[in-house]
């Protein structure tokens, strides 16, 4: 699985303007059935969670329902508080049929299965 | 005539780096930043913002993963410190990894307010890897107004 280029965020029209899009940090693993890719998206529910694969690229897309609390004013900043995007390149060793996702407690956890290579017999015409 | 001199002084390069300078702008409006703000916060977990209201502060960290049990918030009449751990998934192992960017150990993070808070009224929730917390501030001391006589010594009758 390669990253792809960070080009446009997201499906069109679901970032407001002036809306920061951020990248989620992510982890990889192999084993030897597949790979398990998880993302941190604090803030992202099952509700505003986006995951569409095109062609051979997973997107991911992650509104965050983190809101400035009303009547305040900033007093400290250390992250910005927008929504998640990004993209990868899938192999084609991958089993995008069968592809199983979850979200708990801000963490999505994608299990992408490795596709099962059966011998084939060629008939000799 | 006085038009034209001004046009005639318009340097052409300088339009240039002004249209090359709007087009990388909006190129970097869309693009991907990092969640950090800054570099000094870019390796630290959680993220922290704080607002300030009239009669609370708000705190906002960003705790993905982080289960309850493994969060401890300690509000002093100055400060707050939190404490988090993030085990490692089971399963995960080192060479396992294709790639590694999530955090992961035991961290304290300590943040100072600039106004008295009342630790014993904090909320907190925890939600979708989020946790909120209430910290009301504390009533300004209060000025009693009383009358100070004062005294003149009497001078000593030896």
């Amino acid at each position: 699985m390669i990253e792809s280029g960070a080009g446009s965020a997201g499906p069109a029209g679901s970032v407001e303007p002036k809306r920061p899009v951020c990248q989620p940090h992510v982890d990889i693993h192999e084993s030897e059935t597949g790979l398990i890719l998880r993302a941190d998206l604090p803030g992202v529910t099952k509700e505003t969670l986006e995951l569409v694969i095109e062609e051979n690229v997973l997107k991911i897309f992650g509104r965050s329902t983190v809101a400035m609390p009303a009547g305040t004013l900033r007093a400290h900043d250390e992250f910005r508080m927008g929504d998640f995007y990004r993209s990868f390149i899938l192999s084609d060793e991958l089993d995008t049929d069968n592809i199983k996702a979850e979200l708990e407690n801000g963490v999505l956890n994608l299990r992408l299965p490795k596709k099962k290579v059966r011998p084939r017999r060629i008939e000799v015409e | 005539m006085k038009f034209l001199t001004v046009r005639q002084s318009i340097d052409p390069m300088a339009v240039l780096r002004q249209r090359m300078h709007e087009h990388l702008s909006r190129l970097l409006d869309s693009a991907i930043e990092s969640r950090a703000l800054d570099q000094r916060w870019a390796h630290q977990f959680p993220l922290i913002n704080l607002f300030e209201s009239a009669d609370a502060f708000h705190v906002i960290a960003e705790v993905p993963g982080v289960q309850a049990e493994d969060l401890d918030i300690d509000v002093s009449e100055e400060s707050l410190v939190l404490q988090c751990r993030r085990p490692l998934e089971p399963g995960a192992s080192e060479e396992s990894f294709r790639r590694q960017e999530r955090w992961h150990g035991v961290s304290r993070r300590e943040l100072n307010f600039s106004k008295r808070v009342k630790p014993e009224e904090v909320s907190a929730d925890l939600h979708a890897g989020v946790l909120s917390i209430r910290i009301p501030k504390a009533e300004p001391p209060k000025r009693h107004r009383v009358d100070v006589q004062i005294k003149t010594k009497e001078p000593d009758h030896d």
